[in-house]
């Protein structure tokens, strides 16, 4: 009689561990079901090529985001300015100091700046988006897929409204018992480099136009932006445009109408 | 009988030594050609006037100015619809061969006068309006993912932007889960909630706010606020979440408050910042505040925890509102203000013309700030003062608002000027006369009148830093000399009979003769030289004094060189009389009392 107690307390035990077992099981579904944040890392990258894709180019594609930003719209820049240890590409530039009527302020050095933006990460995410693609297609094949068809087409980046895209033509068909098919992958970036970009475009016109231009104008047009101008001792001005909320930054270079130091005008010239 | 004479000589600088033409001219005659690129070594750029040395050897050159070459002249580049981010774009002022590098096509008209970029009113969406090309604007439809529409008979911005009207808001009421609730949306909005499945009764009111008691919705007055995203003000919030009308605590419990829209304009104090109002939550950008939370321990609203925020900056112990710009004081300025904006300057708070012994002193650079978004930024004017900042107040009815610019320094051709009326031509140039002197290029003042001098307002700096620079050519228009001859007679004893002003007889001259340069002449003389610009010693702007130089000096008939005065620019004067002792003065006026007494 005194062991029948001991007896249903094994058996409860039992029982209990079943109920906790049961509750850390059900448990683990709900957050798997709805957490999509644990469920897309739970989610295996091999089953998802667009993820795979996007996982293996975007570090690569923020990194020049942000190099061509600071450096006036180009990867490389061939005609620059060193301003806080950053080549910053000239937008528009003239070697002419100041005359009474000048004809020119200064010559436009780039035109289209988002599109040749496009046109830089382009060329500097080739060699990445090839090599994402390969590694692709050896990953898929080790990991037991029979056939991974993948035809490596022609990518853009474009820069749009808040966002860059890449944007790739690959088409890639995957067989593993079913067949699954991708007629294209994208890379999407939040980024503002299209606004920020085309703000540098007029801010060149103007440069380009009137010799010089002011922040405070522009900013009272777009108050979510910090824009500031510092002019350099052969006046160069680097102009820096940021977002107050978010720190995009994009930063050019423009030397238009200068007045060097010590150059009097031709009239002095009878003063000897 | 007997006669001395030779000369003194003021030193602009000691390094007066070549002489060779001011080099506007040869800047002109270098920039011979136009170089389609420049060499790698002269920066690369695209379309330079330019030595033809500086050109790079593997683009095209041309003797004759760039705007008359085929490949460098500026025309329009038009981008190819085939590219989504040029569709449509038409840029001026672009040359060929710049335009190609970016896939553009280029003509030498007028943007006006080229059908691609022909100008209309874009629509986008039923709200949004901008002038662009056709092109552009089916392009915009794509990058925004909304509807386009153009109309090529508006071709002003002004028109083109109050033509656009806008969607009405209103209250888009709706059933949903047995509710009957509301949205505060457009009327595009609410139709196509009306497309959406999940429900019911869509109707569409107005105008009218979702708190509207004769809706019977289940949103209601309430004491909360919000910010919105690209609005300044401070918003009540209903029951459900709408943004209601600007938050005014005197109407937050008045039906009519929660009934229709009000237009902003229409709110309380809409003509105030209303910076910290408790009760008002009309914020204005441009007048210096928007919506934001109420910081702890600051003035915090009567309902919700939104107030209108403070946009200005306080610098230096003073408050500048949004918008402000002023000059800074840096080192070695001074404040310039244009109160009439005439050129009628103030120079600190009452001069008309800068101290030149400490103000515009070498290394000194103006700088400009401003107040934008509780933030300062600053605008450096540029090296050698060839920009100055100049400020003006003007009163507003939140107090006096002061702008600051950049100005162009216009002294380049202040030395050439030899009237006072010319100098002080402020349309013309920034000049001060100073009366009394020689004129600048003066060599000799035998013949030679004190007819004034016309020197910059503000002296510039010079590139003396660069070997090739023009600095020490200026300086040299302050260099001086000065003939002159003593006589003796028995009757008279000595007499200076040439040169009187700048040499002085001490001792007595019945029998015996000391002469010396005359101490007040060299003060006249050095000030003459040091209004030039960064010429003769001077202290800089961070107080350091100038290397000690020679200012003036006395050549006797034996061509002797003797009593040598120098100074360093910070008022202590040497004089060296070649007799091993030199004598030091610690300012100009002990050096005239120790001189003549």
């Amino acid at each position: 009689m005194k062991e029948a107690p001991r007896s249903i307390g094994k058996k409860g035990q039992v029982t209990i561990f079943v109920i906790l077992a049961i509750v850390i099981v059900v448990l683990g579904v709900l957050i798997y079901l709805f957490f999509p944040g644990i469920k897309t890392t739970a989610t295996s990258v091999e089953e998802n090529p667009v993820a795979y894709f996007q996982s293996c180019v975007q570090g690569n594609l923020s990194a020049n985001v942000e190099t061509v930003s600071l450096q006036g719209g180009s990867m490389n820049p061939s005609s620059s300015v060193v301003y806080m240890g950053n080549k910053i590409a000239y937008l528009c530039y003239t070697n002419q100091p100041y005359t009474e009527s000048p004809t020119i302020m200064c010559v436009p050095q780039v035109a289209f700046l988002v599109s040749s933006i496009e046109s830089q990460l382009k060329q500097s995410m080739a060699a990445t988006v090839h090599n994402c693609f390969s590694q692709m297609k050896q990953d898929y094949t080790s990991k037991g897929y029979t056939d991974v068809n993948l035809q490596e087409g022609d990518f853009n980046v474009n820069l749009l409204p808040n966002k860059v895209v890449l944007h790739s033509n690959t088409q890639l068909t995957l067989t593993k018992g079913s067949q699954k098919y991708y007629d294209s992958f994208d890379v999407v970036l939040n980024n503002n480099l299209f606004e920020l970009a085309s703000l540098a475009s007029t801010i060149v016109g103007w440069e380009e136009t009137y010799g010089n231009a002011d922040p405070v104008y522009f900013m009272n047009y777009y108050p979510d932006l910090n824009i500031t101008k510092n002019v350099l001792s052969d006046w160069t001005k680097v102009w820096i445009i940021q977002e107050r909320s978010t720190g995009d930054k994009f930063e050019f270079a423009v030397r238009s109408i200068n007045w060097p130091l010590g150059i009097p005008k031709p009239s002095n010239q009878t003063a000897q | 009988m007997r006669k001395r004479g030779i000369a003194i000589i003021f030193l602009a600088s000691l390094l007066v030594l070549t002489v060779f033409l001011f080099s506007s001219h040869l800047v002109s005659a270098d920039n011979n050609v136009c170089c389609e690129k420049l060499s790698n070594a002269a920066g690369g750029q695209w379309c330079q006037n330019a030595p033809a040395s500086s050109c790079n050897a593997s683009f095209q050159m041309a003797p004759t100015a760039c705007e008359s070459t085929s490949f460098c002249k500026p025309g329009t580049c038009y981008g190819s619809t085939g590219t989504a981010s040029q569709a449509g774009l038409c840029n001026e002022g672009v040359s060929q061969i710049v335009c190609q590098n970016n896939g553009g096509a280029w003509s030498d008209q007028r943007a006006s006068a080229l059908a691609q970029c022909q100008l209309g009113c874009c629509y986008l969406g039923s709200s949004q309006a901008l002038l662009s090309t056709q092109v552009r604007c089916k392009q915009l439809s794509s990058n925004y993912g909304v509807n386009t529409s153009w109309d090529s008979s508006i071709t002003s911005e002004t028109q083109c932007i109050a033509s656009a009207g806008g969607d009405t808001k209103g209250a888009c009421v709706y059933q949903t889960g047995g509710e009957r609730t509301c949205r505060l949306t457009t009327k595009t909005g609410c139709n196509n909630l009306q497309s959406n499945g999940s429900v019911s009764g869509v109707t569409f009111y107005p105008n009218d706010l979702c708190s509207n008691e004769e809706l019977h919705t289940n949103c209601g007055p309430s004491k909360q606020t919000t910010c919105v995203v690209g609005q300044d003000a401070v918003y009540f919030v209903d029951t459900c979440g709408n943004v209601a009308n600007v938050y005014d605590a005197s109407r937050a419990n008045d039906p009519t408050y929660w009934a229709t829209i009000i237009p902003k304009s229409d709110s309380c104090s809409n003509s105030s910042s209303n910076i910290n109002n408790p009760s008002c939550g009309n914020c204005d950008f441009v007048l210096g505040s928007t919506c934001a939370p109420a910081q702890r321990g600051q003035t915090q609203p009567v309902y919700g925890n939104n107030i209108c925020k403070d946009l200005g900056c306080n610098y230096n112990g003073k408050y500048y509102q949004q918008g402000e710009s002023w000059c800074a004081l840096t080192p070695g300025t001074t404040t310039i203000t244009d109160q009439n904006q005439n050129g009628s300057y103030t120079f600190g708070s009452s001069g008309s013309t800068p101290n030149s012994a400490s103000q515009n002193i070498p290394g000194s650079v103006y700088e400009k700030l401003t107040c934008y978004d509780g933030q300062v930024n600053s605008e450096f004017c540029g090296d050698g003062r060839q920009q100055t900042c100049v400020q003006d107040t003007i009163q507003t009815s939140n107090g006096p608002f002061s702008n600051a610019a950049c100005e162009l320094n216009r002294w380049q051709d202040c030395y050439s000027q030899t009237n006072e009326t010319s100098c002080l031509d402020r349309t013309q140039r920034d000049c001060q006369w100073i009366s009394n002197t020689f004129p600048y290029g003066t060599q000799n003042t035998q013949g030679a009148k004190k007819s004034g001098a016309c020197a910059p307002l503000n002296a510039p700096g010079f590139d003396f830093y660069n070997g090739s620079g023009n600095g020490d050519t200026i300086s040299s228009l302050g260099t001086i000399i000065c003939p002159y001859k003593i006589e003796y007679s028995v009757a008279g004893g000595y007499k200076i009979t040439e040169g009187g002003d700048c040499l002085t007889l001490t001792g007595n001259t019945a029998h015996h003769m000391t002469n010396q340069i005359n101490p007040q002449w060299v003060q006249g003389m050095y000030a003459r030289c040091i209004a030039i610009g960064d010429s003769g010693p001077k202290t800089n702007y961070l107080g350091y004094p100038g290397e000690t130089q020679v200012i003036a000096e006395k050549i006797t008939s034996g061509n002797a060189t003797t009593n040598i005065i120098s100074t360093n620019g910070n008022g202590i004067i040497k004089v060296d009389n070649g007799n091993g002792i030199a004598q030091t003065y610690k300012s100009w006026s002990n050096f005239i009392r120790g001189i003549i007494g």
